[in-house]
């Protein structure tokens, strides 16, 4: 029977009295105003991939959206109970009127009864990175950004007095001035969310270095309660390490909590602002169209100043003449729509400051990766010490993520510091959307925050050693061109010439690449495996990670391939009888005795000489009779030839001249006797050409 | 009368005076709809030119206070979107919503959105100040200004958030999110897709 009247009191009281939070538009511009002014928009452009940023849309809403979401859905019924923090009881006991409600704190960090704990979100977030299916991810990152939204809420109300001063307070209150002001007077509350804080820098960022308190050990319940205002020193609330709800607490009153450093009931007890806080100013308002002088009390000391606290109780008949609501002008202190704007231009910009501040804290991490797979470094870029495990994952064709096959390191970073010379095997099976694209993802200590999440889109370039040999007796083949080629694309990836040692180091696409050798025969070469080469693209071999030994190399025998023809010797001259030069001239004189010599002279001409290949026809001109020299046949050869060595693969076509003269001369080369032969040639001839290695 | 029943009558008178007292506002301004204010009208121009924006969408949202143990809640009760005509003006007849409204159903708040313009609330150049009941009367003029500058476009469109106003707004706010997505083209982020289920 006990607790059937408790239940029917409470809920008859409860009905009676509303414990309104900022109302659920407010908590969403201040949120949005908050998350606009964090981290999080740069984060998830330049970490996390999303190019729209805060406007990237999830399951029809932007991420803005999300986050203003939950800032309202945090009000959600039984939810508000949670949402009250006395900063001067233990926090055990500093919920609503001590413990109908948990302290927003703990609430904030109770991982088993919230459902949206900071635990909560961390675990959405890291879900939001390491989820298989693109939708799971991308509905975690929006389950996140509610949670972030529900958190931040949680800070906002500790810039709403009753939040504070254990007040569930009734009828039109602070926070229905704010929220009329959002939809009537948008240039006052626009005002009041990009005002800057009556102290410069709060929250002092020393907030997270603060001990941390068993009972919410994650800092951020250091926003709320820094543990900084004991009850008798009001003056600290206004120095920028500071909790919001001691700042509130300590400088505002709330509906029922007026003037109460004397109150017989604990629950109501607060000793600032007190009647030492506070002069008596009048102030022109105006009321029914007329402009009156009302008395104020105006927060003169005492922490922060210069705004009017509360109404000096307004006499009956002024009641009378302007028919003002009794329940909220009373014959005592008071607080009116004056005194609520300057509240709000107070605690509005505190508001969105620490809400912004939980959220930079939340996106605090950062890490990267940078070199290639081979070696390359993660670095800490926080100046908190991070102590945990880095997973690298990639993305597949389907975009399922994956976790990168032994890619995962345990390591303690010292804040800024490094871990280098890791490597990893590129994936292989299945291949990654865009090899070299990971996403690295850090889950543990983070500073003073147990198991916290950071991640980021890193790229590690693929690498991979093409060694050239010749094939002929296996020495380096040293300066020559190889290059790394898209196969899919035609695009150059890496360009190189070998070394001492015959290797070229080419970024690389695991599966996607050929390899293109293009000078050291002539003609163009497209790896084909093995000794085989291929003179097109699609030919070529796509290497796998398979492909390379554990060096990550390829060795490929090149043949230096030649090509041979015959020529004819002219019988005179015993010279060749026709070359391919197109104003060729050969000179040689032979000593016959003291003063005779036996002279020989050739000059060679070319109208035009082609090769014409057997297998398809395809001719390429070597020269004509203007060319300053003759291209050698091998240009007309194909990379598909080098295994035909001592084949015929096509057919020299010339159209050759040549004057072959023989004469025995005296010392000065003055003809004695006549010439031995004058001889003209001029033939068009057909002639076949082979493959040779050299 | 026993103990508990003293507490029980405390508790219920608390509550017989409590609820009366919510009507009663600010000072100036009674955010509850006592009775059907429609229609609600205005012109909507350029703030440089005056030259009427003729295609500006203006959502009408009614919300309501639900009152828990505790606690008070907003939700939203109704919402009407109109478009202007061509020399910018618009009417809205909410009588069927207004004349059906709940109990502390709240007076209508208002978006004006016009895609390469700031928004009204917020970025108009008039009405200023306080803005309470300016559609609920004839001649109110509403200036947009024109945003030049493509930032400013991008923080005036992220201002504006369409499921605040519905949970399905493809289906109850064609027309807003129509512009809103033209904009979002406009000023290269990618637009709102339709998930809804209509």
């Amino acid at each position: 029977m006990r607790r059937v009247r408790l239940l029917l009191v409470v809920g008859l009281v409860a009905l009676s009295r509303t414990a309104n939070a900022y109302e659920t538009p407010t908590h969403a511009a201040i949120t949005e105003a908050a998350a606009t002014g964090s981290v999080a928009d740069q984060i998830l452009r330049e970490d996390l991939g999303h190019n729209d940023g805060l406007a990237s849309s999830i399951d029809g809403r932007r991420l803005l959206n999300w986050i203003a979401l939950g800032a309202r859905r945090e009000d959600d019924f039984i939810r508000f109970l949670n949402h009250f923090h006395n900063p001067l009881a233990d926090w055990s006991a500093a919920g609503l009127l001590g413990s109908v409600g948990q302290s927003s704190i703990l609430w904030g960090q109770n991982a088993s009864l919230s459902g949206w704990s900071w635990q909560d979100v961390r675990n959405a977030y890291l879900d939001a990175l390491t989820r298989p299916a693109r939708s799971d991810r991308e509905a975690s990152l929006a389950r996140a950004f509610e949670g972030l939204g529900r958190q931040v809420h949680l800070v906002q109300d500790a810039a709403s007095p009753a939040h504070t001063r254990n007040d569930p307070h009734a009828l039109y209150n602070y926070e229905s001035l704010v929220d009329e002001a959002r939809d009537r007077d948008e240039t006052a509350f626009n005002a009041w969310l990009a005002g800057s804080p009556d102290t410069p820098g709060v929250p002092d960022s020393g907030w997270q270095q603060l001990d941390g308190n068993p009972l919410a050990p994650v800092a951020t319940a250091r926003l709320i309660d820094a543990d900084r205002y004991l009850g008798g020193n009001p003056l600290s609330t206004t120095a920028p390490l500071v909790g919001l709800a001691e700042y509130t607490n300590a400088n505002f009153f709330s509906e029922d909590r007026l003037f109460t450093e004397n109150d017989i009931d604990l629950q109501k007890r607060f000793p600032y602002p007190s009647r030492s806080s506070v002069t008596e100013q009048d102030f022109d308002v105006q009321v029914g169209g007329s402009t009156v002088k009302r008395r104020y009390f105006v927060k003169s000391a005492d922490g922060a100043t210069g705004y009017r606290l509360a109404t000096v109780g307004l006499l009956r008949d002024y009641h009378q003449r302007f028919n003002l609501d009794w329940t909220r002008f009373r014959e005592s202190p008071a607080l009116d729509e004056a005194v609520y704007r300057d509240y709000a231009a107070r605690l509005l910009p505190r508001a969105v400051s620490y809400s912004t501040a939980l959220l930079d804290y939340f996106f605090r991490g950062r890490v990267n990766a940078f070199g290639n797979d081979l070696s390359f470094t993660l670095e800490n870029f926080t100046d908190e010490a991070m102590d945990g495990t880095f997973t690298l994952y990639y993305d597949d064709n389907g975009d399922v993520r994956r976790p990168v096959p032994a890619a995962s390191w345990t390591r303690a970073l010292a804040p800024a510091g490094a871990v280098e010379d890791l490597s990893l095997s590129p994936p292989s099976g299945p291949l990654p959307k865009e090899p070299g694209r990971y996403m690295l993802v850090f889950r543990g200590a983070l500073g003073s925050e147990q198991d916290a999440v950071v991640g980021r889109q890193v790229f590690i370039e693929p690498v991979m050693f093409a060694r050239l040999i010749k094939r002929s007796d296996g020495t380096p083949h040293r300066g020559a061109a190889v290059q790394a080629i898209d196969g899919q694309s035609g695009e150059v990836l890496a360009s190189e010439l070998t070394d001492q040692d015959g290797r070229a180091r080419l970024g690389w696409r695991p599966g996607r690449t050929v390899l293109f050798i293009p000078r050291v025969n002539v003609f163009p070469m497209y790896w084909a495996g093995g000794s085989a080469f291929s003179s097109t693209i699609e030919g070529g071999r796509v290497i796998q990670v398979a492909d390379l030994d554990p060096q990550r190399e390829v060795t490929i025998p090149i043949p230096l391939i030649a090509a041979t023809w015959p020529e004819r010797i002219e019988a005179c001259t015993e010279v060749q009888l026709f070359t391919h030069q197109p104003n060729g001239v050969f000179r040689q004189s032979v000593p016959l005795g003291p003063d005779r010599l036996d002279f020989v002279s050739v000059t060679y001409g070319v109208n035009l000489i082609t090769f014409i290949r057997d297998d398809n026809g395809q001719e390429t001109v070597l020269c004509g009779d203007t060319s300053p020299g003759c291209v050698d046949p091998r240009a007309g050869f194909l990379a598909e030839d080098v295994n035909r060595v001592g084949q015929i693969v096509g057919r020299l076509v010339r159209d050759v001249r040549a004057t072959h003269y023989r004469q025995i001369t005296d010392l000065d080369l003055r003809p004695i006797g006549p010439p031995t032969c004058l001889t003209d040639y001029a033939e068009v001839e057909v002639i076949p050409v082979s493959v040779a290695e050299e | 009368m026993s103990g508990w029943i003293r507490l029980v009558a405390l508790g219920a008178m608390l509550t017989l005076i409590g609820l009366p007292a919510w009507a009663q506002q600010t000072e100036l301004w009674d955010r509850y709809l006592d009775r059907p204010r429609g229609p609600y009208r205005a012109q909507v121009v350029d703030a440089e030119s005056k030259v009427p924006l003729a295609g500006a969408v203006v959502v009408v949202l009614w919300r309501r206070d639900r009152v828990y143990p505790f606690h008070m809640a907003t939700e939203n009760y109704a919402v009407r979107e109109a478009v202007t005509d061509t020399e910018g003006r618009f009417v809205l007849d909410a009588s069927d919503v207004e004349e059906g409204a709940p109990r502390r159903a709240r007076r209508p708040e208002f978006l004006i959105f016009f895609p390469g313009y700031g928004k009204y609330p917020g970025k108009q150049v008039s009405p200023k100040g306080f803005t309470g009941g300016v559609f609920e009367q004839p001649g109110t003029v509403v200036e947009l200004p024109r945003l030049a500058d493509r930032e400013d476009r991008r923080k005036n469109l992220l201002s504006v958030d369409p499921h605040s106003y519905s949970d399905t707004p493809f289906k109850d706010l064609p027309e807003l999110m129509r512009r809103v997505n033209e904009e979002s083209g406009a000023v290269g982020i990618s637009p709102y897709p339709q998930t809804e289920k209509q």
